[in-house]
């Protein structure tokens, strides 16, 4: 019989093969995916996420539980078609416009997709044309925008702005992220939300989908 | 203008700012991470073509935030304008990991394997700093055979000194100096790249250089060990 332990331990210390192998096993035997995703996976993802919290873990770990729970959440998603809680929400992340920087924006997008959200990479020098033509395209719930300059984080407000001209405002959460940024920031331009690490930041996505 | 291209053999890359630059500050990566740093450290000496130059200009401060160098006036601010005060020659200079270094962080990205891609992020920005180590090194023995001292280096983005004035930097150089290239926000290609000045004389003297005298709080370095 499948040992679900094995499962949250493995997501834990972001081993994917072993967690990858107790999924298939799990489904094998007919084991309710919810309960499996539930019970063992997001409680894993939950743990890392406290430890990187208090400093006992880093952001390699992170990612690499986050890595170990999609190639697990890849292989339960199919068997959970048509019910509403087989993703988190949707979410469209880019650097915007004039900043080349792309790797925290990556891990954000790595540990949402980790922690069950369906995520749209734009990449990097993201225009707010493009942002609004995503979340129409894709009807997203939330859109994170990255930037590391104080010369590039400004462009935030135009993307804000869009949404707003877009009459979008009200069905996209809009969070942002990166060094410069900061809570009264996101404040002053109008985002829903800010976050300072890829932990808080899937936190607070959850946080934001919950208040729908 | 003089450059350098260069193999990594020919750099000395300091690992513990590899582990800053990963957000470990006071402790080491497990086992299972050393190994996939290792590995990446592998491929970057199999690939990485790092390149380097600079030039030397006369020149001096024009009030306290402003610098002209061959025609060119550039606002590098009271911060740094204080410390190149003294300075009678100024080298200017480019770092760069280079063209296949930044291919190799795409070809990682493409793959999904965002481990891979925020060890080999690390990696290159210690290989940028080190190839800027590199270049300051040949700066400052230059400035030492005319018995002149050299200032710490200073980049566009820190203390002060605007990013956009990165463009007012580059006209000085010859066209897309060691590859590097700017786009319209002044940032360069390829990504780990590093543009910066150093000052030269006979009455510098070479004072602290850090966090401590920027205070731009939102530095990515002030908060990679938080």
């Amino acid at each position: 019989m499948a040992d679900l332990n094995i499962l949250y331990e493995s997501i834990l210390s972001g081993k994917l093969e072993p967690a990858v192998a107790i999924t298939v096993e799990a489904i094998e035997e007919g084991l309710d995916p919810q309960i499996i995703i539930n019970d063992f996976m997001i409680k894993a993802m939950e743990e890392i996420g406290a430890r990187f919290e208090c400093g006992k873990a880093y952001v390699p770990n992170l990612l690499m539980s986050a890595r170990a729970m999609k190639g697990s959440l890849d292989l339960l998603k199919p068997l959970l078609k048509g019910d509403t809680s087989s993703s988190m929400g949707k979410v469209v992340i880019g650097t915007v416009k004039g900043d080349l920087h792309d790797i925290g924006k990556n891990i954000v997008a790595s540990m949402l997709e980790g922690c069950g959200f369906e995520v749209i990479n734009l990449g990097v020098d993201v225009t707010s044309e493009q942002f609004v033509e995503a979340v129409k395209v894709h009807n997203a719930d939330i859109i994170c925008m990255s930037a590391l300059l104080t010369t590039t984080m400004i462009y935030m407000k135009e993307v804000v702005e869009a949404i707003e001209a877009a009459g979008l405002k009200n069905k996209v959460k809009i969070m942002i992220g990166g060094a410069p940024v900061s809570q009264s920031f996101a404040l002053k331009i109008g985002a829903t939300g800010f976050s300072d690490n890829a932990n808080s930041a899937v936190q607070k996505a959850k946080e934001l989908m919950a208040a729908n | 203008m003089q450059t350098f291209k260069l193999m990594l053999a020919d750099l000395t890359l300091n690992k513990d700012e590899i582990y800053l630059n990963l957000g470990y500050g006071g402790t080491l990566p497990d086992k299972y991470i050393m190994e996939m740093l290792d590995n990446v450290l592998k491929r970057a000496h199999e690939i990485c073509h790092p390149q380097a130059g600079y030039i030397l200009c006369e020149g001096g401060m024009s009030g306290k935030d402003k610098i002209n160098l061959n025609g060119v006036s550039m606002k590098i601010g009271q911060i740094i304008g204080n410390y190149l005060q003294p300075a009678s020659l100024f080298g200017l200079f480019v770092a760069t990991a280079g063209k296949e270094y930044d291919d190799y962080l795409q070809q990682l990205k493409q793959s999904g394997d965002i481990v891979s891609e925020f060890l080999a992020d690390a990696v290159g920005s210690e290989i940028a700093e080190a190839t800027v180590r590199y270049v300051i090194g040949k700066i400052t023995e230059e400035a030492a055979t005319k018995s002149l001292f050299s200032t710490n280096s200073y980049s566009p983005g820190y203390c002060g000194w605007h990013v956009s004035e990165q463009k007012q930097l580059f006209s000085i150089f010859p066209k897309e100096p060691c590859g590097i290239k700017l786009n319209d926000s002044c940032l360069m290609y390829p990504v780990k790249s590093v543009s910066g000045i150093i000052g030269i004389g006979l009455k510098i003297e070479l004072k602290p250089y850090g966090c401590a005298i920027c205070g731009l709080k939102t530095c990515y370095k002030l908060r990679r060990v938080n």
